[in-house]
């Protein structure tokens, strides 16, 4: 093999492809990344066997073939070059960089060597903008649990049908919802959940607002964009029935500033209960008031206006629950819809933006 | 089986494939996986240099007709699968068709072999790719494989291989997971003509004590039960029997071993308050589920497996060694020393190593330390000889400003088990379970009293199925479950559901939390004082569990608001302190009045 690539592009695309290699292996192949030029141009691939993202590099090949290469060093090199233009060549099992007065030659492994996910056949594909696909999943991957005794619940569960997309998860304590609702094209109906690892790789990859394409299988996704593909195994089932724990009835409706309560929630929880984060909100006619009284600690309170009308309560929440999903939530202010204040409540954005209905659900703390 | 073909394309690209051969165990379990898929019952397996220049391996099995063998040894050709499909019921440990490749493409390969169905069996030899004798040879029915001179073609892949004795344990250690799984099948091994482990034919509970060694074979439990198409066995240890890592631990799906996160994890679960986190017990988890139900095709060295139904499969493991634990007691017989115990399980010799005999294999057994010049006289009979235990009055905490922390808090993680605080004049030392256990048993008793708990109910409700004894101590426990936090109601026959639990609880594991609070035996005879010591127990963070900065801060903010700052519950201390001046001493410098 022996490719010409521009030091920048080299830099870029290795240390990109590099954040997917495993920290730590008992496997020393997956410390590597594959690199390869064919036909179809320069790619390099990494994996840890649960993911495996391939990157397109822009250069011009002299001589097709393939190396295993040690991503932690070849990453060091690069990064510490100078010059304009860096040739790659392969040698059996090694890899010679060149640029400038600069030569290495780093001792890599078989390409066959590398690992290789199995590929499932796509049971149905989609094109999706890739701006709008990581917004969705913003709002979304937070919630996902991390207990592995439920795996289910530690993805989030696309349900995909011909006039949309449907994002959920859930950790038990609070739900996240997002709805796009759009032409699919001649999509069939499938639900899957997609683990967490996979949806933050494919947002650190989509910089740029692209068409991308998205096939789901029984066992896998990808995500093919103009440069990048990702692909990823798929977290078993069941999902819960969510829509049973979306509250219908909840008619005290509550409208605030989103801003100002994400600033108040933040200030009075500094004397939160460090293990349960409660902090009170006390509702009133066209008023609210969050306050917390700890033990040890000592009491902070913030009064806020806010547009309600209903009977007045108390209220307590995980102060944390409330930010995470202020971060998510669109618009500048938000709508809350309550019921008593044992049940769970409904947050979202007071103007749903376009297509996209969002909507998340948190339980209230309760004292025995 | 098939007669041997070629995979298509299609199906290639659709199996987990990629480097197989690392070093000479990857070798010797491809070929023993091939004797077994083969039927023997008599597997041979010679090794010298460890492996690096000669691997035979012998079987009486099936054998491969003269005119497919030339076939056996390409890529992706088996007999076991035709296409990808057959994946899903595949009862054969093999179905890639690539081993035989893979070990002729790094190595001089032998393949004699006879099928019954012939008279005469056919030899290959190999230099590479080039073919370098075919011929009839004089044989018994079954097949020999020869390996010699392991990456003669790749010095770099040489050159990370370990020493001859280290491949060897490896090697040894692979044949005895082979040997608890395939009981009936005899294995021998000789490294440098010497014999390494020689076993006959046996049943399982014969096979099991001789791998073990009669030693720990006492002191382990047999365990068995069947959930609809799912049958689970084995044998699992005491727990008072434990190893500081996992290598004595044997998990076998289908007869297949793996190294599977889910299980090992359920495990972990089901000694769970019974032995440290930082230790593991011993034993084999045999799992026999429908191959319908299970992914091979998930890793390159069909090393790991996924189930359709995982958390069923995490929960009927925990639950049943649980089980076999409950009233076992805690103690463990010692019927034979130390010494012998490790015998019969390395039978070499080579699997004693220094860091094993330090780390104790029973509690308080204490080995001679060697290594570091001089330490004889530093260290004590106990290993912690670097740290004093904390006397209380030198560590003033409420003193306002005159905290004994320097205002830039220094937190450091140990083994994912430790907190190490650097505090004026030296560091503090916490035990996160020890310390996040005493912050729930403070917490959790002053609800009690006041009876204001904070609940987090939860969006879906969970409903527990308890054996009988657990629901005996959950009527007697009811009452006070909602001062802890939990809200349960029974729910029909012997079960309940759980519709709320403590607020910040980080363990609640589906329900696990619960169940193993009520596991514990008569929490309800022993009255309010256990049930919380046994909640705070199980619902802490354990060794092992890896904390961010600020949870290290705010864990060790809470543990000094509580009353009792320096003891868990169970009255062990929480942290130790290490002086400044004492480490200066250790390094032989002179401690001069102003560094103190
Ligand atoms: N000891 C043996 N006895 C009988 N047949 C054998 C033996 N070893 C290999 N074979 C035959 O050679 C074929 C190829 O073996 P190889 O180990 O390469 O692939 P496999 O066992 O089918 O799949 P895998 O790559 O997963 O091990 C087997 O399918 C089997 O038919
Ligand atoms: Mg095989």
């Amino acid at each position: 093999m022996k490719v010409l690539v521009s030091l920048g592009e080299l830099n870029k695309k290795f240390n990109a492809i590099s954040s997917v290699v495993p920290g730590k292996t008992t496997m020393p192949i997956l410390s590597m990344v594959l690199v390869k030029a064919d036909k179809d141009g320069i790619k390099f691939t990494a994996t840890d066997l649960d993911i495996s993202v391939t990157s397109k590099v822009n250069g011009t090949t002299e001589k097709e073939g393939a190396i295993a290469a040690p991503a932690r060093k070849v990453a060091e090199i690069v990064k510490s070059l100078t010059g304009d233009e860096v040739s790659l060549e392969v040698d059996g099992e090694k890899l010679t960089l060149k640029c400038g007065k600069s030569k290495f030659v780093v001792n890599g492994r078989n390409p066959d060597d590398f690992p290789r996910l199995p590929q499932q056949e796509s049971k149905t594909e989609f094109s999706i903008n890739s701006g709008i696909l990581g917004k969705l999943i913003h709002k979304t991957v937070y919630a996902v649990s991390n207990d592995l005794t439920r795996p289910a619940l530690c993805g989030v569960l696309w349900e995909v049908d011909r006039h949309g997309l449907v994002m959920v998860s859930t950790d038990g304590h609070r739900l996240a919802k997002v709805e796009l609702k759009k032409d699919m094209g001649e999509v069939q109906k499938m639900n899957v959940i997609i683990p967490p690892k996979a949806l933050s790789t494919f947002k650190a990859y989509a910089e740029k607002d692209e068409l991308i394409r998205v096939s789901l299988g029984d066992n896998s996704v990808s995500f093919e964009m103009q440069d990048v593909s990702i692909y990823s195994r798929l977290l078993e089932g069941p999902f819960p029935n969510y829509q049973k724990v979306i509250p219908a009835g909840n008619d005290k409706e509550l409208v605030i500033s989103k801003e100002s309560l994400a600033a108040a929630t933040k200030r009075v929880s500094i004397l939160s209960d460090a293990l349960t984060h409660q902090v009170i909100f006390s509702i009133e006619a066209d008023k609210i008031t969050l306050h917390v009284t700890t033990q040890d600690l000592g009491e902070a309170r913030e009064e806020m206006e806010a547009s309600y009308s209903a009977a007045a309560m108390d209220i307590g929440y995980n102060a944390s629950y409330i930010q995470d999903i202020l971060k998510t939530i669109d618009g500048d202010d938000i709508e809350m819809r309550l019921d008593k204040p044992d049940n769970a409540g409904i947050i979202m954005p007071v103007e749903q933006s376009g297509d996209v209905k969002h909507l998340c659900i948190v339980m209230p703390l309760r004292i025995s | 089986m098939f007669p041997i073909n070629k995979l298509s394309p299609e199906t290639c690209s659709k199996i987990a494939a990629g480097e197989i051969i690392e070093r000479p165990v990857n070798v010797i379990k491809e070929l023993v996986e091939n004797s077994l898929d083969a039927s023997s019952s008599r597997i041979r397996v010679e090794v010298e240099g460890g492996g690096k220049t000669l691997i035979r391996v012998e079987d009486d099995g099936l054998g491969i007709p003269g005119a497919q063998l030339p076939l056996a040894v390409q890529n992706y050709s088996t007999s076991k699968i035709r296409e990808i499909d057959d994946i899903h019921s595949v009862k054969t440990l093999g179905f890639r068709g690539e081993a035989l490749a893979s070990i002729k493409a790094v190595s001089h390969l032998t393949i004699k072999s006879r099928s019954a169905q012939e008279d005469i069996g056919r030899e290959m030899r190999w230099k590479g790719s080039d073919l370098t004798q075919d011929g009839p040879v004089a044989k018994n029915p079954g097949t020999e494989v020869l390996a010699r001179n392991l990456f003669y073609n790749l010095p770099a892949r040489k050159k990370f291989l370990s020493s001859d004795a280290a491949e060897l344990r490896r090697i040894t250690a692979i044949l005895q997971s082979f040997a608890l799984s395939f009981p009936e099948v005899g294995f021998t091994l000789t490294g440098n003509a010497k014999e390494i482990l020689s076993y006959p034919a046996s049943s399982l509970e014969e096979r099991v004590e001789v791998v073990f060694g009669s030693g720990v074979f006492t002191n382990l439990r047999f365990f068995e039960r069947l959930l609809g198409a799912v049958k689970i066995y084995g044998y699992t240890s005491l727990p008072g029997l434990t190893r500081g890592n996992r290598s004595l631990q044997f998990i076998f799906v289908n007869r297949r071993p793996v190294k599977d996160k889910l299980l090992g994890h359920a495990l972990r679960q089901a000694y769970q308050s019974l032995i440290p986190g930082d230790r593991f017990p011993l034993g084999t988890v045999f799992l026999e589920v429908p191959p319908g139900a299970l992914d091979v095709n998930v890793h390159p060295t069909k090393a790991e497996v996924r189930f359709e139904s995982e958390r069923e499969i995490h929960r009927l493991v925990s639950s049943t060694i649980r089980e076999v634990l409950k009233g076992q007691g805690n103690t463990i017989s010692f019927k034979n020393k130390v010494e012998s115990v490790y015998r019969a399980i390395f039978p070499s010799g080579a699997g004693l190593k220094d860091t094993d005999r330090k780390e104790g294999f029973y509690p308080g057994d204490s080995a001679p330390q060697n290594g570091i010049p001089g330490s004889s006289t530093l260290s004590e009979s106990r290993p912690g000889w670097l740290f004093q235990e904390l006397p209380q009055s030198l560590f003033e905490f409420q003193g306002g400003e005159e905290s004994a922390f320097t205002p830039v808090r220094l937190y450091w993680q140990l083994h994912q088990s430790y907190i190490f605080i650097q505090i004026r004049g030296g560091m503090v030392v916490i035990d996160q379970h020890a310390a996040h256990e005493r912050i729930l048993y403070d917490q959790a008793g002053k609800n009690l009293k006041g009876g204001k708990a904070i609940i987090q109910p939860l969006l879906f409700p969970a409903t527990l199925e308890l054996s009988v004894e657990e629901y005996e101590e959950y009527e007697r426990i009811s009452a006070h479950l909602p001062s802890l936090g939990f809200e349960v109601e029974p729910f029909g026959m012997r079960s309940v559901i759980v519709r709320g639990i403590p607020a910040g609880v980080k363990r609640w594991d589906d329900g696990l939390l619960l169940q193993n609070i009520l596991a514990e035996k008569g929490i309800g005879h022993g009255g309010m004082e256990d049930l919380l010591k046994t909640y705070a127990c199980h619902a802490a963070i354990k060794a092992g569990d890896k904390l961010s900065l600020e949870e290290m801060e705010s864990l060790t903010d809470q543990l000094f608001a509580t009353e009792f700052p320096f003891t868990c519950p169970h009255g062990r201390p929480t942290m130790l302190r290490v002086e400044l001046a004492d480490i200066e001493r250790r390094f032989m410098r002179t401690v001069t009045p102003e560094s103190k």
